[in-house]
This record gives structure tokens, C-alpha cells and sequence, in this order.
């Protein structure tokens, strides 16, 4: 409330005690006062309720990002390859050719509670003439780190993939 | 924290994506020195007090098989009022329709 209910009190004595104000005119700017008051004490409710998701989300989280680039050879000397960019072994319209690669994150230090992750798509280079098949999923999501998986299938190759990750912990440990 | 949607193509002015530059780029060595570059602006709803974080994300996606599907998005130019989304287009690339989503926000 903009003002305490003593200073109504106080305002309003004040008014009626100057012979030019009468009883009806402080009654009646008494009640503009408290319409106003309401108004503006209703409007700002509605400002922060209409705004609550933009205001509340990240604000003090703990948010982690990273980025990453994959092809055959930014994985050379990696334990896992990516073979993406080449042909399937199995015919091609079989589930066989369903193939992944898995991008494990690690989390440093770890996160208090289970974190959210969100992927982001940001280059893809697929060789000319091919169907574009693409799958970018999200894993394994524990405290101190989670995997993304990217997945093709059929005869598509997927020769380089950039993909920014972002994690994220709303609620306090 | 601040997010939004963006789109652009082939009927916006300037659009310079839609046709091949000729040759083909290293696919391999991040952004070839010689792709065809698109930026579009976005101003944040409100000010932040600092340059925030940003990421970009594609998720509406139109262009020619043929010329391969050879793209690279980036956000440029952040400051505390907008910021600029960069499509780097690979030289034999055609690019109709790019889209996605942004979000923004200070650790």
C-alpha cells in the first residue's frame, strides 16, 4: 500500500477540519485515493505475474554452456571416431543403419541436483545430393555430467555438426 | 534473461545466401574464408546492464540438396541493447529459408 491507514486517517481529519470541505468531497477523494491505489497495486501484480517466466528462469542459476564441432577429423585422436560422413555397412533401407555418435559433457565441478540440458543446432555440412536425416538428443543426465547423442540413418552422411549445449539448475542445492 | 524466434530468406532484402558463389568450401576447417555471410539484427526487449550470453539455435531449415546443406550459425556483436545473427553459408550452398531460436541471459 502506498499509504498506512494513520495517514488516511490523519489526511482526511486534516480535510474535514477546513470549513470549505464538507464531508461528501472528503468521502469522495477518499474513494479516488483508494480506487488508485487499488489500480496501481493491481497492475504491478499483473506486470511481475505476465513477466514471471522471464524473470524467475536463470535468474541466480547455476548455467553451464559449452560448444562443439564433430567430423572425421576433429575425432582423430579420440577413443570414439566419428564415422557419420561415411556410407552405411548394412543395406541401406534396413534399422541397421541407424547410426550415432555420443558426445560425453562432464560437468566441473558437478551440479548440486539433477540439471537441465537443451541442445542447439548451430552448423551443419552434409555432402551435396543427400537426404538430410538428423537426430541431436540429450542423455544419460546426471550431476556430474550427461551425454548428446547426434543420430542418422538410412543412406544419409553428416560430414560436420556444431552443437552448442546449455545446462542449467534452477532451484538452490 | 531474454529469448525470441528469428527468421530469414530469400524475401528479405539482401538476401545473399540464395544463390551459389561457385567452388566449394573446406568442410572441415570451421568457417571457409570464402562463404557468403548474412547478419540480422535483434534488439533485446530490455537493456541488459552488461553484454549477455547468447546462444542461437536453427531449427526451420529450407535449402537445396544439390548445393549440399552447408551452414554455420553464429551470434555476433553482442552489447547490452542487441545482438547480430551471423549465417555463414558454405561458397556452393543455397540457402531459401534459415530460422531458429536465441536466448540470452547473465550468469
Amino acid at each position: 500500500m502506498l499509504f498506512s491507514a494513520d495517514h488516511l486517517l490523519a489526511s482526511l481529519t486534516r480535510l474535514l477540519s477546513r470549513s470549505s470541505i464538507n464531508l461528501k468531497t472528503a468521502v469522495a477523494i477518499a474513494c479516488i485515493w483508494l480506487a488508485c491505489t487499488l489500480a496501481i497495486t493491481g497492475i504491478r501484480k499483473y506486470v511481475i505475474e505476465f513477466h514471471k517466466e522471464s524473470i524467475v528462469i536463470f535468474h541466480g542459476a547455476d548455467v553451464r554452456d559449452g560448444l562443439f564441432r564433430l567430423s572425421e577429423p576433429e575425432t582423430a585422436s579420440d577413443p570414439d571416431k566419428w564415422r557419420l560422413n561415411h556410407s552405411p555397412d548394412a543395406d541401406w533401407h534396413t534399422v541397421a543403419n541407424f547410426r550415432r555418435f555420443v558426445r560425453h559433457i562432464q560437468f566441473i565441478p558437478a551440479f548440486g541436483q539433477f540439471p537441465s540440458v537443451m541442445t542447439f543446432l548451430g552448423g551443419l555440412v552434409i555432402p551435396p545430393g543427400e537426404n538430410v536425416r538428423l537426430m541431436v538428443s540429450v542423455k544419460n543426465v546426471e550431476k556430474d555430467g550427461c551425454e548428446i547423442v547426434i543420430s542418422t540413418w538410412n543412406a544419409s552422411k553428416i560430414d560436420s555438426i556444431r552443437v552448442h549445449w546449455l545446462a542449467y539448475q534452477t532451484s538452490p542445492n | 534473461m531474454d529469448s525470441g524466434g528469428w527468421e530469414v530468406g530469400y524475401e528479405r532484402r539482401g538476401w545473399n545466401l540464395g544463390t551459389p558463389k561457385g567452388g566449394s568450401g573446406d568442410p572441415i576447417e570451421g568457417i571457409p574464408q570464402n562463404s557468403r555471410i548474412f547478419t540480422y539484427h535483434i534488439n533485446f526487449k530490455k537493456k541488459f546492464s552488461s553484454p549477455p550470453h547468447v546462444v542461437v539455435s536453427v531449427s526451420t531449415l529450407d535449402e537445396w540438396k544439390n548445393g549440399g546443406v552447408k551452414w554455420i550459425v553464429e551470434p555476433s556483436d553482442v552489447s547490452n541493447d542487441g545482438f547480430d545473427v551471423t549465417i555463414y553459408a558454405y561458397p556452393e550452398s543455397v540457402i531459401y529459408t534459415i530460422g531458429g531460436n536465441w536466448l540470452a541471459f547473465q550468469r
